[in-house]
């Protein structure tokens, strides 16, 4: 499980972008653990009210954030929702949400690990 | 990671750093965009969003610009069309954002004039190819900018060049526009017998003193030097770019050869010993006339052509058989902004060829 949630070529990745810096990483890492709670609760938000745009631009900021992360299949599970979004199918995307929540309960953990081993 | 850095060093052997805007909604994207082109030595700005964006560029320009496409409000599609409609940003580079998925809108920004793309999740590698090649654009264009500056800056005064390099409007680059201007011709009365019994370089040094003071008389009442031909010399006012006080502009600067440069230039020539005093003969004629650069890819001069280009010619000429040393059509006395002293009625004329005659007029208080 954990090592599917978190690919670790992707850290690498990051981590040299940032011309090697880790502290410049842990930053990045604190921001999205204080991000993604936002981002989800607009999703749901769209999702209560029938604003299918919301929920489709949360979901497109997540799926976009999870893939620079490396946390491929939160990333997934992101791009179905925004696709069930943009058709209009907030239905679809209510059902997606929940694995969506539990992908990231997977991944917050695993991203501090790398983190602190960085 | 030391493997890859390396690879990214070959991109591009001479790694050039410059200032680079990233655009994006994501916060975290943003940062990570910043913090990386910030450690490669790139000077960095962020936006927010299109508005935001489009606000940094105009207080102050920057040599690249990442703009993600799917942002809330104006997207990045919006911004690069906006971008690229703006005469003064038109040649930034702009390489958009997108997640790998986005294929049709990568396409149609590139239709639309983005330079490239950068797709997510980003590769490093791929970030500085993408910059350094944005920067190589960048500096093709601005070594462009400062060639054409350069050729512009023979025959404009300075701050016309500007105006013409940054204009994206082709006509006044490369074009003709039919505008109503003034065209003014001078001559050195009696130099070719003066040039006749002195040395060349003896010559040339007294024929570039006075095309010196008298192209400076033109330049800084705002005309545009036209060409130079022996001891004359073709300027015109109101073009290449239309002004409504040209006429007025044409006549300040003959008052200036003739009451100001051309003594200047005389006492310059006895203080070296010469005792001859030139006059001068002055033309100015407004009307219709059209502007434009003419010649060929390898050679590319400023002409303005017309009939009123060639009467103004002629008045120069015609200077010979009146007691003035200016004469001015009526043309651009109607077409003066302002009062003028000292502005006097000479003769009326039918000049060859023409059918009607026309009213001449002079300055007082320009002979010497």
């Amino acid at each position: 499980m954990s090592h599917s949630a978190l690919d670790a070529a992707a850290i690498g990745t990051l981590t040299e972008m940032l011309g090697g810096d880790a502290e410049s990483l842990r930053e990045l890492v604190d921001d999205l653990v204080k991000e993604v709670p936002g981002r989800l609760a607009e999703a749901h938000a769209g999702i209560d009210t029938g604003d299918a745009t919301l929920t489709g631009r949360a979901a497109h900021t997540l799926k976009s954030n999870a893939l620079t992360f490396g946390a491929l299949h939160m990333a997934d599970l992101a791009r179905q929702i925004e696709t069930a979004a943009r058709a209009g199918d907030l239905g679809a995307a209510a059902e997606l949400l929940p694995a969506l929540e539990y992908a990231w309960a997977d991944v917050q953990p695993l991203l501090l690990e790398v983190c602190k081993a960085a | 990671m030391t493997a890859t850095r390396e690879r990214a060093g070959s991109v591009s052997a001479e790694r050039r750093t410059g200032s680079i805007l990233v655009v994006d909604d994501d916060p975290i994207i943003r940062k990570l965009l910043s913090r990386a082109l910030a450690a490669d030595g790139h000077k960095v700005r962020t936006a927010k969003n299109g508005a935001h964006a489009l606000e940094q560029l105009e207080q102050a320009p920057s040599d690249v610009v990442l703009l993600d496409i799917v942002m809330p409000g104006m997207d990045g599609i919006e911004v690069l069309d906006r971008i690229k409609a703006d005469p003064r940003l038109h040649n930034l580079p702009v390489i958009m954002i997108s997640g790998l998925d986005d294929y049709d809108n990568v396409v149609r920004c590139i239709e639309s004039g983005a330079e490239d793309y950068l797709p997510k999740p980003f590769d490093p590698v791929l970030l500085r190819a993408r910059i350094a090649g944005g920067l190589n654009k960048r500096r093709i264009d601005e070594l462009e900018q400062s060639r054409l500056r350069d050729t512009f800056a023979r025959f404009l005064p300075e701050s016309m060049v500007d105006q013409v390099v940054v204009s994206g409007d082709s006509d006044i680059r490369l074009g003709g526009v039919r505008l109503i201007g003034t065209a003014l011709f001078t001559d050195l009365r009696g130099f070719t017998s003066f040039a006749e019994k002195r040395a060349p370089d003896e010559v040339i040094e007294v024929l570039n003193r006075y095309l010196g003071e008298m192209s400076d008389a033109v330049l800084d009442n705002g005309g545009t030097l036209v060409a130079y031909m022996g001891d004359g010399l073709m300027a015109v006012f109101g073009a290449p770019i239309e002004s409504d006080d040209h006429a007025d502009r044409a006549l300040r600067a003959a008052r200036e050869m003739l009451r100001e440069r051309l003594p200047r230039f005389n006492e310059w020539l006895s203080a070296k010993g010469e005792r001859k005093r030139f006059e001068m003969g002055v033309g100015v004629c407004s009307g219709p006339m059209m502007s434009g650069n003419v010649g060929s890819a390898r050679r590319l001069e400023y002409a303005a052509i017309g009939d009123t280009v060639n009467t103004a010619s002629r008045l120069e000429s015609l200077t010979k058989e009146f007691p003035h040393q200016l004469l001015i059509a009526d043309s651009t006395r109607q077409l003066l902004t302002e009062d003028l002293d000292g502005l006097t009625f000479v003769d009326e004329v039918t000049l060859r060829g023409k059918t009607t005659p026309m009213q001449l007029f002079t300055l007082a208080g320009i002979s010497p």
